[in-house]
C-alpha cells in the first residue's frame, strides 16, 4: 500500500476497488452474523465493533485517498472520518441495548453515561490535573484541540523541559515558591527570565483549564436540557426514528445552551483570559529568542520590524510627494502652453482638460498648501477661476459657505478654516 | 422517558447506508479535481504590493451601466466566496444585472506588511484604486459595494471621499458593534489588542478562523462533517460542498496596525457611530456618507448580527437610504441558490435606478 504514491491513477484505482470489496466482504459477514443474534433467539452479541472495522478500512484506504489528494481534501476526510468514527460507536452502543429490546432504556443510560463522562471530565479539571477530555462526537477533537493546536504552535520556539515544569499543576504551590526563590549570581538575569516564563506559562495553563471547565460545564447543562427536550417529546407522542436524528436533537441543544454561556461575563473573562495569558507567555519567548539571536549574530523580530516600519513610512512620504509633485505639474501646464504652445501631455487625462480651461492668467498659487485641500480638489478650484490665496483669503462666511457646496465639500471649507489659513500663507509671502 | 422507536434492523440499516454512503464518497472525494478559486473570467487592471484590482469580463457585453462598480471585500477570508461556482456566483448576477464589476483582491499580507494602517488601506489602496477606475472609464464618481469588514472601509472611504462616490451598497457590514447580540464583539472586549499585536505582528488567520467556527461549534466543527456523508454519493454536491470547505480554511493573517485599528475602534470602541474614528489624519463622520445608500443585511447572520448593520440608518446623512433583507445567514446571502434569484438582481435594478 505505502508504495502507491509511485503508481499510476490505474493502479490506485484497483487498490481502491480491492479494499472496497474487502470491506464489503466483512461488512456482510458482519450483518449476518447480527442476525443470528438479537431478540428472539435467546442470545446477545453484545457489543458489536463497528468501529475497529471502519478503522481497519481507513488505516487501508488512507493512504491510498491522501496521496491523490491536495490538503483541503485530505484535512476534511480526516474530519469526516473523526466524526463517522464516533457515530459508529455511538450506534454499536445502541445497537447492543435493542437487541435487548430496550433502545427505550438505551436514551437513559446513553444520557447517564455521558452526564458521568461530563462530570468526571469537570472533576478532573477541578482537581488542578492534565484532564482526558472525552472526545464525544468531535467535542476534543474538532473543537478544543484545534486551539490547543494553535496555542502550542505559539510557544514552539521554546523547550519548557529545561524549565524543569511540572507537566500538572499538582503542587501549584511549591512550583510557586520555588518560583518565588531570588536568583543569584552570574546568570542572574537570565534565571529572571526563565522564572517569568514558567510564571507565565502558568498562567496560561490555568486559563486553558478555566476554559475547558466552561466547556465542560456547558456541555453537561446542554444534557440536562435534552433530556428536558426528550421528555417533552415523549409527552407529546412523538419519538426519534434514528441515531442520527437523537444526534442533530443534541447539537441543537447544545448550540443553544453555548449560545447563551458565549454571551455572558463570566465567558467573556474566560476567553479574554485565555488569549490574553497566551500572548504574554508568547511576548516573554520571542523576548528570550531575541537574545539568544543576537547573540549568535542572526537579525532579530525587532530589528526586522524596525526596517518594515521605516519602510512603510517612506513609502506614504513617497507616495505624498509624488502627488504633490503631480500637483504641481499640472498647475504648470498651462502657464507652459501659453508660452510655447507644447500639447506633449495633450489629453492625457481629464483632469488636465479641465485645468487648460481656467483662465490663463499666469499668477497661480499652489492651493494644495492649504491642509484639507489635495491635488484633485485644488483642482477643482483652479476650474471654478480660484487660482489664488488672496482669492480665498477675502471671501466673506457666505460665500465660503456657498465655495463648500459648489466643491460637493460638507463643510470641511469652514471646518478646515481654508481663509484663515490662505491668510497665513499669505502674511509668510509677504 | 426516552422516545427513540429503533429496532436492531433499523440499526444495522442505518449504520449500512451510512457506512455505504461514507466508502462511496471516499471514492467521489479522490475524483474531485482542481477546486478553482473563482469561476467567472477576468482581468487585472490595477496591481500594486499584493492587491490585484480585478474586471470581470462578460461573455458578451451586458454592461448597461455605465458607471463602474467596486466591490470592496474583508480582509479576513477571500473573495472568490463572491464567484465560488457557475450558478451560485454573486458576481456573475450583478453582471447580468448591468453593472460592469470590478473587485479588489487583497491577498495574502505577511510580516512584511505589518504595519498596514487603515488610513493605508482605506485612504491608500481603495482609494488609488477608485483613481484608476475614474481615469478608465472617465468619470469622477464610481459606485461602491463592500462587504462586511470591507463594508466597514467602504463607508470610512464614503465618509471622507463623498465627492467619488455616487452610490454606496453596504453588505452584512457591521456599523454599530455593540448590539447585545453581537457574540464576536462580546467575546473581545476583554482581549489586550495591543499586546496581542505587539506579540504577534500580524494576527494569524488561523486563529481568526478558529474564532468565528467557535460561534457555533457543534455545528460548525462536528455535525457539518457527519451531515456531509448524506451527500457524499453525489459528485456535484460533494464538489459545492468541498469550495465551500476550502474557501472556509482559506484565511489570510490581518496586517498587525489594521487590526489593532478595527479591534480598538470599532469593535472595543464604537466609535465608528459616536464620530470618533480617526483615520489618517481625517475624521470619519458618517453625517458625510450624503450619497444614496443601500444596506443589505441576512436575516439569521451569526457574525454580524440585521442589528449591527441596521443601525447604519441612524447615522448617514444620506437623505436616499434603503435596505434589503435576506432570509439567511453571513455566507448564505452569497452562496445559496435562493439568495442568486434575488439579491444581485434587486442590488442591481437599484444600482441602475440611482
Amino acid at each position: 500500500m505505502a508504495s502507491s504514491s509511485n503508481n499510476g491513477p490505474n493502479e490506485w484505482f484497483s487498490e481502491w476497488m480491492k479494499v472496497q470489496q474487502n470491506y464489503w466482504e466483512s461488512w456482510a459477514q458482519m450483518a449476518q452474523k447480527a442476525a443470528t443474534y438479537g431478540p428472539g433467539t435467546g442470545q446477545t452479541a453484545g457489543i458489536p465493533d463497528w468501529t475497529q472495522g471502519l478503522d481497519q478500512w481507513w488505516k487501508a484506504v488512507g493512504p491510498i485517498m491522501s496521496t491523490n489528494q491536495s490538503d483541503p481534501a485530505s484535512d476534511m476526510m480526516q474530519r469526516v472520518m473523526d466524526m463517522s468514527r464516533n457515530f459508529m460507536r455511538f450506534a454499536e452502543q445502541g445497537y447492543a441495548s435493542s437487541q435487548q429490546d430496550d433502545t427505550q432504556q438505551f436514551v437513559s443510560h446513553w444520557l447517564e453515561g455521558m452526564e458521568d463522562l461530563f462530570s468526571g471530565w469537570i472533576g478532573q479539571l477541578s482537581g488542578d490535573n492534565r484532564a482526558n477530555i472525552p472526545d464525544w462526537l468531535g467535542l476534543r477533537k474538532n473543537m478544543l484541540d484545534s486551539w490547543d493546536h494553535f496555542a502550542n504552535q505559539l510557544t514552539s520556539g521554546f523547550d519548557f523541559s529545561a524549565l524543569d515544569m511540572p507537566g500538572v499543576l499538582k503542587g501549584k504551590e511549591e512550583f510557586d515558591r520555588l518560583l518565588n526563590t531570588p536568583a543569584l549570581g552570574q546568570w542572574r538575569e537570565h534565571q529572571h527570565h526563565l522564572q517569568l516564563i514558567a510564571r507565565l506559562a502558568i498562567e496560561y495553563q490555568e486559563a486553558d483549564l478555566a476554559y475547558k471547565l466552561a466547556f465542560a460545564k456547558v456541555g453537561l447543562h446542554g444534557l440536562e436540557e435534552l433530556r428536558k427536550r426528550l421528555q417533552k417529546m415523549s409527552e407529546a407522542g412523538e419519538s426519534l426514528e434514528n441515531f442520527r436524528a437523537l444526534y442533530d436533537l443534541w447539537v441543537e441543544v447544545n448550540e443553544q445552551v453555548y449560545g447563551e454561556f458565549a454571551l455572558t461575563d463570566e465567558y467573556q473573562v474566560i476567553y479574554g483570559d485565555l488569549t490574553n495569558t497566551l500572548m504574554a507567555l508568547r511576548k516573554e519567548i520571542n523576548v528570550l529568542n531575541e537574545k539568544i539571536h543576537k547573540a549568535m549574530n542572526i537579525p532579530t523580530r525587532s530589528e526586522v520590524n524596525t526596517i518594515n516600519m521605516r519602510l512603510q513610512e517612506q513609502r506614504r512620504e513617497t507616495r505624498r510627494l509624488r502627488a504633490e509633485l503631480d500637483a504641481l505639474r499640472k498647475q504648470l501646464q498651462p502657464a507652459k502652453k501659453g508660452k510655447s504652445g507644447s500639447n506633449k501631455n495633450k489629453a492625457k487625462s481629464v483632469k488636465a482638460n479641465k485645468a487648460k480651461k481656467a483662465p490663463s492668467k499666469n499668477d497661480y498659487d499652489n492651493l494644495s498648501e492649504i491642509k484639507g485641500i489635495g491635488p484633485k480638489m485644488a483642482e477643482k478650484l483652479y476650474a471654478l477661476g480660484i487660482r489664488t490665496f488672496a482669492q480665498i483669503a477675502e471671501m466673506q462666511a457666505g460665500e465660503l459657505k456657498e465655495l463648500d457646496e459648489r466643491l460637493n465639500a460638507n463643510g470641511r471649507v469652514i471646518r478646515e478654516n481654508w481663509s484663515k489659513q490662505a491668510e497665513t500663507l499669505l502674511g509668510i509671502d509677504k | 422517558m426516552a422516545p427513540l422507536n429503533m429496532k436492531p434492523d433499523d440499526i444495522l440499516n442505518e449504520v449500512s447506508s451510512f457506512n455505504k454512503k461514507l466508502a462511496q464518497g471516499m471514492g467521489n472525494l479522490m475524483d474531485i479535481g482542481e477546486i478553482s478559486e473563482g469561476v467567472t473570467p477576468r482581468e487585472v487592471v490595477y496591481e500594486e504590493d499584493k492587491l490585484k484590482l480585478y474586471r470581470y469580463l462578460p461573455e458578451e457585453d451586458s454592461r448597461t451601466n455605465k458607471v463602474p462598480l467596486l466591490i470592496v471585500y474583508a480582509l479576513v477570508n477571500r473573495p472568490y466566496m463572491t464567484d465560488l461556482q457557475e450558478n451560485r456566483s454573486t458576481i456573475r448576477g450583478l453582471m447580468d444585472a448591468g453593472q460592469d464589476v470590478y473587485l479588489i483582491d487583497w491577498g495574502y499580507a505577511d510580516d512584511a506588511d505589518r504595519y498596514l494602517t487603515m488610513d493605508d488601506y482605506i485612504n491608500g489602496y481603495i482609494d488609488r484604486c477608485v483613481e484608476a477606475l475614474m481615469a478608465r472609464h472617465n468619470t469622477d464618481k464610481i459606485n461602491l459595494l463592500g462587504i462586511c469588514q470591507g463594508g466597514t472601509f467602504s463607508l470610512c472611504y464614503s465618509a471622507m471621499h463623498p465627492d467619488k462616490v455616487r452610490n454606496l451598497v453596504t453588505m452584512v457590514t457591521p456599523v454599530d458593534f455593540h448590539t447585545p447580540d453581537n457574540i464576536l464583539s462580546h467575546w473581545v472586549q476583554n482581549v489586550d489588542v495591543d499586546l496581542a499585536v505587539d506579540t504577534m505582528g500580524n494576527i494569524s488567520g488561523d486563529m481568526l478562523n478558529l474564532t468565528f467556527l467557535n460561534v457555533k461549534p457543534y455545528q460548525l466543527m462536528g455535525q457539518k462533517y457527519l451531515g456531509v456523508v448524506d451527500i457524499m454519493d453525489n459528485p456535484d454536491a460533494l464538489k459545492n460542498f468541498m469550495r465551500m470547505e476550502k474557501w472556509i480554511f482559506d484565511s489570510p493573517d490581518q496586517a498587525g496596525e489594521t487590526y489593532r485599528q478595527f479591534l480598538k475602534d470599532f469593535f472595543q470602541g464604537n466609535k465608528l457611530i459616536t464620530g470618533e474614528v480617526e483615520i489618517g489624519d481625517q475624521i470619519v463622520d458618517l453625517a458625510n456618507v450624503t450619497m444614496p445608500v443601500l444596506n443589505v443585511y441576512a436575516e439569521q447572520d451569526h457574525l454580524v448580527p440585521p442589528a449591527a448593520s441596521k443601525a447604519l440608518k441612524e447615522y448617514v446623512g444620506s437623505k436616499d437610504y434603503s435596505e434589503l433583507s435576506f432570509p439567511g445567514g453571513h455566507i448564505g446571502i452569497y452562496v445559496s441558490g435562493r439568495a442568486q434569484k434575488t439579491v444581485p438582481p434587486e442590488i442591481g435594478k437599484w444600482l441602475n435606478a440611482h
